[in-house]
């Protein structure tokens, strides 16, 4: 995965959880502030009784006494009252009219039967007034405003900070989940085949729409792609076809002049011209086997001993390259598959080897995986091609399988074909290729599935 | 040997003809599955070399067609089309070998004489004894009801031994027939490979015939 992948994958997630936490933060404050306003309201209502009771109380007290004979003076009832009353925070107060006959002088006058509040903020008094004969009763109560007002500020904040960080926690792990159609379609376009990419291999579809459109586009666009290739292939396969038969041309006719023998004096350049069709046709045909498709499902591989392939690559080599070559075979190396490519697999790997290790000698292995009774999963040919060239540094060990890459492109000759090749047909046969570390020169590993039964469970 | 050549270009039309010549066969050619049809009714032939690409329809319907038609004449294929030369294909249509362009020379007169020595018969072959069964036509070899790798040159060798009905065929001839040489390195394989057979196959397929070369029956 690369970095950039990662940093925008996580910047999304990001977001999403930061969208979160900002919801959870407003649902928190609305929450808080309806429930603060409902709590007003019924603690309200809760006071406003007790200061209506209150005042009954005082009118019924005044009621006792006036059956008495000696009947106490208003403003006595009303100072025993509010002595009883001390605790509770409620006063009383009695009015004939506006002028206050008894009772504490911050008790406010109000409305007969009405509940008010009066004064400035943080000095509010709140009062219920009943009339009893010609008197005004009042009960008031200073309201606690400044420290519910602190009550209804915290609440607030705490329900915010809740909100946010219950959003947070909960889009964490959410994020996740709502991400994962995207996740699964990165997923999907991650095993798609550069050269067969088939809009089909993205997956099932997904019930999210913005998947679904991304998915649309993309869609799209291997169509297009694919056409493409299709057309370049097609052209590949047509551009072949057409060098060829001239070159069968050239390569047979100096092949037949050869034979004849001929003055001395042309041998030479009709063998370099024998000699050039050759290398041509052989460019030709790595074209064209980069240029077809991978294709899994073939049909047709016939048995082939890769210990047979290799003995004959090495036995056509000219005997002074052929010198250089140790062979050392463990098993016969039996897979299915296309014999002449996989003979131009081999051929291309000790190509390879030989030309960019000069003089030093090249070693070809086979270890054949079925013969190994203790790994029995790994039931795979391995053939590994040792040089003692240069090698091939570690950050270009998967660009070398790039067509037309070449690590020196002046110092050796070549088209920068031969390890694209390999890497196509290895995988065309279900194999991998790759270098894998050694101390010194460079060490091309080849693998391709066994040799099975087709009814082999 | 009398050999009909089709191919619809004219320069390899020619360079065939002439390699062929070399070897004493005498060599018709043809444009066209049109003219290749006429060329087969005028005479008698014993091997064709069919480019697969023609004008008037592909080799291999051709090759189907003759073989329908009862022909028998081993069938070379030329193919120019693609660098993955499925024998299979060429096989299914009823051919007998194929040659990819361009080729060498020699290549060419080396598959020319290997198949006029094959028995055509073979192409369609297949031989049974005990739990053994080989299908020449499909390549597949059975032992005991389950199939054995059988390599290409495994199956040339066990076609030329089959075809000589337990005659002996020298060394020297199974070396040409299958590697189309006959030097110290390919003699060695020819061991190795009778070996092969006989441990895939059955201990007593083949015959050694000291100084001679290999038969086939036990």
């Amino acid at each position: 995965m690369s970095p950039t992948v990662a940093q925008r994958r996580m910047r999304l997630a990001t977001r999403v959880v930061m969208s979160a936490t900002a919801s959870g933060a407003l649902a928190g404050a609305l929450a808080a502030a309806s429930a603060v306003i409902a709590i007003d309201y019924m603690v309200g209502r809760h006071a406003d009784r007790r200061l209506a009771g209150a005042a009954e109380i005082l009118a019924g007290e005044i009621d006792e006494e006036s059956d008495e004979d000696d009947w106490e003076p208003l403003g006595e009832i009303v100072a025993d009252e509010n002595g009883e009353l001390v605790t509770s925070g409620v006063r009383l107060a009695a009015f004939s009219g506006d002028h206050r006959i008894a009772g504490d002088p911050w008790v406010p006058v109000v409305a007969a039967g009405q509940c008010e509040t009066h004064g400035a903020l943080g000095n509010r008094v709140r009062a219920c007034g009943r009339t009893y004969r010609d008197w005004l009763l009042v009960a008031a109560a200073r309201s606690d405003e400044a420290a519910l007002r602190w009550i209804y500020a915290l609440a607030t904040l705490g329900s915010l900070l809740g909100g946010a960080l219950f959003g947070t926690l909960a889009s964490l792990r959410l994020t996740r989940w709502a991400l994962d159609p995207l996740t699964r379609l990165t997923a999907s376009i991650r095993r798609l085949q550069p050269d067969a990419a088939d809009p089909e291999q993205l997956g099932p579809r997904s019930s999210c729409d913005e998947i679904e459109l991304i998915r649309d586009a993309l869609s799209d666009l291997l169509r297009r792609s694919q056409v493409l290739v299709e057309q370049s292939q097609r052209f590949a396969a047509d551009a072949a076809h057409e060098l060829r038969t001239p070159l069968t041309t050239i390569r047979g006719e100096i092949d037949l002049l050869l034979e004849d023998g001929g003055a001395s004096s042309q041998r030479d350049p009709m063998l370099r011209v024998a000699q050039r069709a050759k290398q041509l046709a052989d460019l030709v045909d790595r074209l064209l086997v980069l240029a077809s498709p991978i294709d899994r499902q073939k049909q047709g591989y016939e048995t082939v001993a890769m210990s047979e392939i290799i003995g004959e690559v090495v036995s056509e080599l000219p005997a002074e390259r052929r010198a250089r070559v140790a062979v050392e075979l463990h098993g016969e190396g039996l897979t299915r598959g296309d014999a002449a490519l996989l003979r131009s697999m081999i051929a291309n790997a000790i190509d390879n080897a030989l030309k960019f290790s000069a003089a030093e000698p090249v070693v070809v292995t086979l270890t054949d995986g079925t013969l190994d009774a203790t790994a029995p999963a790994a039931r795979a040919i391995t053939i590994e091609i040792r040089d003692r060239g240069p090698g091939v540094a570690a950050e270009q060990r998967e660009r070398v399988f790039e067509p037309f890459f070449r690590v020196h492109p002046d110092a050796t000759p070549g088209h920068g074909l031969g390890l694209s090749l390999i890497g196509h047909i290895a995988r065309a046969h279900g194999g991998t290729a790759e270098f894998v570390d050694v101390d010194r020169g460079a060490r091309l590993r080849l693998t391709l599935p066994a040799w099975s039964r087709p009814n082999a469970t | 040997m009398r050999v009909l050549v089709i191919d619809d270009h004219a320069e390899v039309l020619d360079l065939v003809k002439r390699t062929l010549a070399r070897d004493d066969h005498v060599v018709t050619v043809a444009a066209s599955a049109t003219a290749a049809r006429e060329r087969l009714a005028e005479c008698e032939i014993d091997l064709i070399v069919l480019d697969l690409g023609l004008p008037d329809g592909s080799g291999q319907e051709l090759c189907r067609e003759l073989r329908r038609e009862g022909n028998a004449a081993p069938i070379l294929v030329l193919t120019a089309r693609s660098a993955v030369s499925s024998r299979v294909e060429c096989l299914d249509a009823g051919a007998d070998d194929y040659l990819s362009k361009p080729f060498a020379v020699a290549e060419l007169r080396a598959r020319v004489r290997a198949l006029g020595r094959r028995s055509a018969t073979l192409r369609t072959f297949v031989y049974e004894q005990d739990d053994l069964v080989l299908d020449f036509s499909a390549r597949r070899a059975t032992v005991r009801g389950e199939e054995a790798p059988v390599t290409a040159r495994e199956w040339s060798i066990l076609e030329l031994l089959i075809g000589r009905k337990g005659r002996v065929v020298s060394r020297r001839e199974l070396l040409d027939a299958v590697w189309g040489q006959a030097d110290e390195a390919a003699s060695a394989s020819l061991d190795v490979l009778i070996a092969r057979i006989r441990r895939k196959l059955a201990r007593d397929l083949i015959r050694t015939v000291r100084n001679e070369g290999y038969a086939f029956g036990p």
